[in-house]
This record gives C-alpha cells, sequence and structure tokens, in this order.
C-alpha cells in the first residue's frame, strides 16, 4: 500500500488592476489549452506470502505402571485415614519441608546397566527419597542423615547391590527403608533376608523400629514349624540364619520359592565361592540380590568374587586386577566410612599399647618359641602348616599371660584402665579371640562384676546379657570373644574398647571398634591395641599393615598384589626357620 | 494384591519448556499420581520457530509455540486427563482452552525466605499475561480470562497438595529431557 502524500492549500488572492498599453489586448484573449494523453503501466504488483503454518511438532511417550496397591499400602492407607493406627509410634518430624530455596533432594539415579530408555527413565522420573516417604506416608522414628537417604537412593533401583559402609554407619536402617519403600510401591512382594543367627534379634528389632507395620517371619523352632513359615502366604519378610537356610534349602526353599529380593548380611560369609553357604544362597532363585558387609574384601580379592557371584554371578573373573575389579564393581558397591559422612562423630583415639613381655613371659616365651622351632626342625618335611599355627597360638597365649606364672605385662596395664573406667561409671569391651583368655580374665575383673559374651554363651542368654551391660551401671566390663562380638552388636554407649589380642585380620578387628564407634556415640571411643614387643605379635602386627592397604586398593582403584592374606610362607616366615619343602597352601 | 487402575486415579499435570543452547524449545510433561509416583511422560523434539514466524509473531511468539503448540500437543497426547496442568513457565498459560484442565503457573512461595531456585522464569511475564493469585505458599497465575479456575485449584491444593513440593517435579523432567536427549 503505497503513502498518502500530505497537500497543503495556500490562498493566492493577490489584487490585479490593468494598465493602458499595447498588450493589454493580448491579455483579453482566451488560453489555448494542449492537452496530451500518456498511458499508464497496468503490470501487476508481486506478493510474496510467508508461511504461518504451526510447527510440526514430533514426541515420545512413556507410560508407567502404577504398581500394586500391596495389603501393606492399604493397611496404611487405613491408618492414615484415621480408623486405626497400626504403627503406634509419635509421627516423626517430616524428611524434608516441602520446597524452599535451600531444598536439597536425594534423587534416584538409574544404574549403568540399565540402557533401555524407558526403564531409565522410570527412575529418572521417580521422586526423590525424602518425597517417596513423605507423600507416602511413612514415618521413621528418627530423621535420617543424608548419606544414609542417599543409600536408599542406590539400593532403590538396583537388582545387584553392595551396601559397603563401614560399621556403624546403619546398613540395617538403609536396607529396611529402602525394603519398605519397594514394598510400598508394589515393586517386590517377597524378601528374604539371611543373617548369622546371632542377628537375627537384632534384625527383628530394627525392623520393629523402621517398618513397623511390615509383617516379619522369623524362621525359627522345629523342622515341622519352620517348615510351616517357610510356606506362610502373604508375608512379605523372611528372616533366616545361614545355618538354617542351609539346613532347610532341600525340603522347604528348593523349587518351591522364589523371591523378589534375598538380601545377605554379613556377606563375608560367602566369599568362599566352594562353601556350602555360598552354593545355597547362590542357587535362591530370586529378582534382587543385595549384599550388606562391612568388609567385601578381608584378605584379597577373592573375597569380592565371592560376594559378586551372588550378586552379579560372572561379572568379575578371577583373572582381572584389582583396578579392573575395582572399576568394574564401582556402580554396585557404596562404600562410605565414618570420617566421609559424620563429621559430628565423636573422634576414634587409638592407643597401641606397646608392653614388654614380664621377666616371667620372656622366659616362657622364649623356651616355648626355640622348642618350638626345634620341633619344627626335627620334623623336617613332615612339618605341616597346622604345626605352625598351633606354635603360633601358643606363643601369642604366653603373650597374654604365661600359663606357669600366671603372669601378665598386659594384665597389668590393663588393671589400671579398668579401675579408672569403672570408678568413674563409664563402659568398655575387652575383646580377645580365646575364649579361655576371656575366662581367665574374667577371674581378674571379678571385683567389676564382668560380662561374657562369646560362643559358649547360649544365643537365648546374650539379648539379655547386652541389655545388663547397657542399663547396669555397676557392670562396666562386658569380654567378648572377635567372633561372637564382632558383628551386629550396638554397643555405643561404651567409650573404651581393647584389643586384648589381635586377630588375624584387621577387617574383623575394625568390626569389633565399631561396636562402640558408631551412631549415637556419646563421646570419643579410644581403642587400646596390646602389642607385646619382639614377639609373634610385633611381626603379625606388619601383615596387618599390609592387609589394609589391599582394602584401600580396591575400593581405591589403585594397583596392587592379587592377595595380602596371610600365605603360608608368611606364616613360616614369623620364625627364623625354613621349611625344607614347596608349599602352596595358604593358611 | 490388586492392580489399581491407574486412569481411575486423580492425577497431577506438571509441563515446563527447556530451551537448549541452539535456541529450540523442548517440551516435557510428566502426569503424577497424587503421592508424586510418576504416570506418564512425554517430551518433544526440538522445535524450533523459521524465520517468518520469529519476525511476525514477534513478543507473541514464545506463549504461542510454549502454550499453543508444545503444551496442547503434549496434553492431548497424555492418557490421564489431570486436575489441573502446573507449569513453572509463564508462557505456558495459553495452553488454557476451553476444553483443558485448569492450567496455573507457580513462582516459588510467596515468602521470599523460602523462594525455590530457579524460579520465577519470566516474572514479568506472568504479571502482565496472568491473574495472580495466593495458592498454598506459591505466587500463581492463571490465564486471565479463566480467573475462576482459581476456586478449583484451591480445592485441589486443600485436597491433594498440602506440603506438596510443586518446584521439585519441574527438576524430573528437566532432569528426564536430558536424557531423552542424550539417548
Amino acid at each position: 500500500m503505497s503513502v498518502p502524500i500530505p497537500i497543503q492549500t495556500v490562498p493566492m488572492e493577490v489584487a490585479t488592476a490593468i494598465f493602458a498599453s499595447g498588450w493589454t489586448q493580448a491579455l483579453r484573449r482566451p488560453l489555448k489549452v494542449i492537452s496530451r494523453s500518456i498511458e499508464l503501466t497496468t503490470t501487476q504488483p508481486r506478493t510474496r506470502q510467508l508461511s504461518l503454518a504451526p510447527p510440526k511438532i514430533q514426541m515420545q511417550g512413556f507410560q508407567f505402571p502404577v504398581g500394586f496397591v500391596s495389603p501393606v499400602s492399604q493397611e496404611l492407607q487405613t491408618a492414615k485415614e484415621g480408623r486405626r493406627d497400626p504403627v503406634g509410634m509419635p509421627p516423626a518430624p517430616p524428611t524434608k519441608p516441602a520446597g524452599g530455596k535451600n531444598t536439597k533432594y536425594t534423587s534416584i539415579t538409574p544404574p549403568k546397566d540399565v540402557i533401555k530408555l524407558s526403564d531409565r527413565l522410570y527412575y529418572v522420573l521417580q521422586p526423590p527419597v525424602e518425597n517417596l516417604l513423605q507423600r507416602g506416608s511413612i514415618d521413621l522414628p528418627f530423621q535420617p542423615f543424608p548419606y544414609q537417604l542417599e543409600g536408599v537412593a542406590f539400593l532403590y533401583p538396583r537388582h545387584s547391590a553392595v551396601l559397603a559402609d563401614e560399621m556403624g554407619l546403619g546398613k540395617t536402617m538403609q536396607a529396611i527403608t529402602t525394603i519398605r519403600l519397594l514394598l510400598h510401591a508394589g515393586e517386590i512382594r517377597s524378601v528374604l533376608l539371611v543373617c548369622p543367627k546371632p542377628l537375627v534379634t537384632n534384625w527383628q528389632r530394627e525392623f520393629q523400629l523402621w517398618a513397623p507395620e511390615l509383617p516379619v517371619a522369623v524362621i525359627e523352632g522345629k523342622q515341622a514349624r519352620r517348615q510351616w513359615q517357610w510356606q506362610l502366604a502373604d508375608i512379605p519378610i523372611r528372616i533366616a540364619n545361614y545355618e538354617l537356610l542351609l539346613r532347610d534349602y532341600e525340603d522347604a526353599v528348593e523349587d518351591r520359592m522364589s523371591f523378589d529380593l534375598v538380601v545377605l548380611d554379613e556377606a563375608q560369609r560367602i566369599k568362599n565361592q566352594s562353601g556350602s553357604t555360598s552354593q545355597i544362597v547362590r542357587s535362591l532363585s530370586r529378582t534382587r540380590s543385595w549384599a550388606l558387609t562391612g568388609t567385601p574384601v578381608e584378605n584379597s580379592s577373592d573375597d569380592l568374587l565371592g560376594i559378586f557371584e551372588f550378586v552379579r554371578p560372572g561379572y568379575l573373573s578371577s583373572s582381572m586386577t584389582p583396578r579392573r575389579i575395582g572399576q568394574a564393581v564401582a556402580d554396585h558397591i557404596l562404600r562410605r566410612t565414618k570420617e566421609n559422612v559424620l563429621h559430628d562423630l565423636p573422634p576414634k583415639l587409638f592407643r597401641d599399647a606397646q608392653v614388654e613381655l614380664t621377666p616371667s613371659q620372656r622366659h616362657s616365651y622364649d623356651l616355648a618359641e626355640q622348642e618350638g622351632v626345634l620341633r619344627l626342625t626335627e620334623m623336617g618335611e613332615h612339618a605341616a602348616i597346622r604345626h605352625v599355627f598351633e606354635l603360633v597360638i601358643r606363643l601369642k597365649q604366653i603373650c597374654n599371660h604365661d600359663p606357669a606364672t600366671k603372669a601378665s605385662s598386659k594384665w597389668d596395664w590393663l588393671r589400671g584402665d579398668i579401675e579408672e573406667i569403672a570408678a568413674s561409671g563409664q563402659k568398655a569391651i575387652i575383646f580377645s579371640q580365646w575364649v579361655e583368655t576371656l575366662g581367665w580374665l574374667r577371674d581378674q575383673l571379678a571385683p567389676f562384676q564382668p560380662l561374657e559374651y562369646h560362643g559358649r554363651i547360649p544365643s537365648s542368654q546374650r539379648d539379655a546379657i547386652v541389655e545388663t551391660f547397657r542399663k547396669d551401671p555397676r557392670r562396666s566390663v562386658i569380654l567378648m570373644s572377635y567372633g561372637a562380638g564382632s558383628v551386629g552388636l550396638n554397643l555405643q554407649f561404651a567409650n573404651y574398647v581393647f584389643l586384648f589380642d589381635r586377630w588375624w585380620n584387621p577387617a574383623v578387628e575394625d568390626q569389633a571398634i565399631n561396636r562402640a564407634h558408631r551412631i549415637g556415640s556419646a563421646g570419643p571411643v579410644t581403642v587400646t591395641r596390646f602389642v607385646t614387643l619382639d614377639t609373634i605379635e610385633e611381626r603379625i602386627e606388619q601383615i596387618l599393615q599390609q592387609k589394609r592397604q589391599l582394602f584401600d586398593s580396591i575400593l581405591c582403584h589403585a594397583d596392587t598384589p592379587q592377595s595380602l592374606g596371610l600365605t603360608h610362607d608368611e606364616l613360616l616366615g614369623l620364625f627364623r626357620w625354613k621349611k625344607p619343602i614347596e608349599t602352596d597352601a595358604a593358611a | 494384591m490388586a492392580a489399581s487402575d491407574s486412569k481411575s486415579l486423580p492425577s497431577l499435570g506438571f509441563l515446563t519448556v527447556v530451551q537448549r543452547s541452539d535456541g529450540s524449545l523442548v517440551g516435557g510433561y510428566l502426569v503424577l499420581s497424587p503421592i508424586a509416583r510418576p504416570l506418564e511422560f512425554h517430551c518433544t523434539s526440538p522445535v524450533e520457530a523459521n524465520r517468518a514466524q520469529q519476525i511476525l509473531y514477534g513478543r507473541t511468539l514464545r506463549p504461542y509455540l510454549c502454550g499453543e503448540q508444545i503444551g496442547r500437543a503434549l496434553v492431548d497426547r497424555a492418557q490421564h486427563r489431570p486436575l489441573f496442568v502446573c507449569t513453572d513457565d509463564p508462557d505456558i498459560l495459553p495452553l488454557r482452552g476451553d476444553q483443558s484442565p485448569p492450567v496455573v503457573c507457580v513462582l516459588g512461595p510467596a515468602d521470599p525466605d523460602t523462594a525455590t531456585d530457579g524460579m520465577p522464569h519470566h516474572p514479568s511475564t506472568a504479571v502482565t499475561i496472568g491473574a495472580e493469585f495466593q495458592w498454598g505458599p506459591y505466587r500463581a497465575w492463571v490465564h486471565p480470562q479463566h480467573t475462576a479456575d482459581q476456586t478449583t485449584l484451591q480445592t485441589h491444593w486443600q485436597q491433594h497438595l498440602v506440603d506438596f513440593d510443586l518446584c521439585e517435579p519441574f527438576e524430573r523432567i528437566r532432569q528426564a529431557i536430558q536424557e531423552t536427549q542424550a539417548g
């Protein structure tokens, strides 16, 4: 369209007059008008059309199953509506405030082995753990630590997982909360939890605390009762100890039961792949496999291979280097230490009590060592590793106390400490690997009425012993064996731990120490590690240090020798004696 | 255990648009159950206006693309009809039509001390094209021609949304879009 030209009109009325002259006639003649035609062009103006069609939109869509409404969920909904309260507990504070500037959520991320886009999106689009708990009306008795919610987010999407947190960080709570969420979501319906026998009641108690609405069946009692317990319908969670599982497997489990999730507690139990325990748990029909352990590597990387044969069969091989193993398992293992996550946890103070043997102990020790080495030499090629082992044990026991004179430099040290601890109303745990040594200590500590917790104490009495230790202010000392007392117990009210003698494996020592140094510890935990100088204990201590390096190497992806266990040669090397034949066995 | 028919459950729609580095837009629409679990998710491929649209739509281009094109296509594609569609982008408000569910734009809690990072995206636009109201702890806007939606939304808040963090699902959508783009 053209723009109109503006026109302005100006009045031109100017006064005129005609004067008499020769021109005036000419002015009276009319004007002659000559016209000329100009042809206009008739060309059509050019136009251009711009497309305003809506953009073509391509889409992809994904539908997600809403899951099943489990009886558990229905029960909870009923309670929420005010008809009844199955939980019977005061409401916990909300897990997280809704929204807000500083809201940090713990998102569930898909494992790397989930390839299909729809499966990955299923996990990406799940609510954060905080919302799963809050919107699902899942009350918790205590506010979880952020790292515990991360543990839940780790376990939730995984079918193959090892939760390898250091002892005391709450692996039990993380596993139970995740199981609870999965059951409420209808993603799993049947769970088998397998744990060492002494921990069954602990798990039962923890389920009552962290998931009180979930029905739990403990497999126990006589065979007929156990058969009935295995076959019970509508029981989402079964707890069995390893020994019972081995006993019942053929009659009640094999070919009859299938589980959506099998959880192994203290999973280092299955590190030996050829062991019957490992074979039985590996043959359980299951969809998800989780292993809980604070010590996935105790002696060598083979330990981890054993655990992964359950968690993800065939995934690792013995030909892999520790670095390669570390890379392969990175997405399947979650390992945190207290130093990583619990910045507010009281410190753990180590005190190496390096003591000299008393003169009479030294005399007995030297005599026993000389006799032992002489005997090994005389046996020549008939000497077996068990003969060496017997000598080691005999010498270690003399380091504890001389059987002949009852002299003990460790006891001389320990007595003063215990007197002080008892006088101040504190609690101490004393660990030894021998029940005989614990018995001897019991006699020495008689004025302090020490409690005992070891393999010769019936399981039925153990919970009561722990409760007495916890509540009775007059009982300041408990004597524990590494075997019975190193796993699953919560003794965070004790501030002192004594390792009267040293275990062969630092991981077991750590477990023992962490009975006291864990969440809920009221103050610093002082750990006293006894080592008698210039004895076999000092030589073993050096090997323990090397084992710690192995653990770090796999979980930190560093190169290291395949095994740093106490090998045959190392055991022989504890003495100034060389076996005259080639050996290939390992201790 | 009984399987649930998800379509019989009330559902909540969350819709946002992500602008890529090349200027194109990707829409994502997440339908949640009242306990915040995902029921369905739809997303678009990158959408880009041509030069003519950029010139001729001017400032109205983004609301046209986000609300009328991307948003409507996503909502129409979904199998669930949600109680409402919540967005964190005011340019999606034009999605609201006579047949569509209420569309509400939330721009973070009204209390500045609890304002959520990353929101609002376009507060000035929202103020000009929407009718503001207080929705729970949030400042919210509806389309000015559908101010009656506010009453409906207030009812939904009381029934389904108390203590619901309305900002959180948008982060899930962005993560999911990132996942689809990476794939």
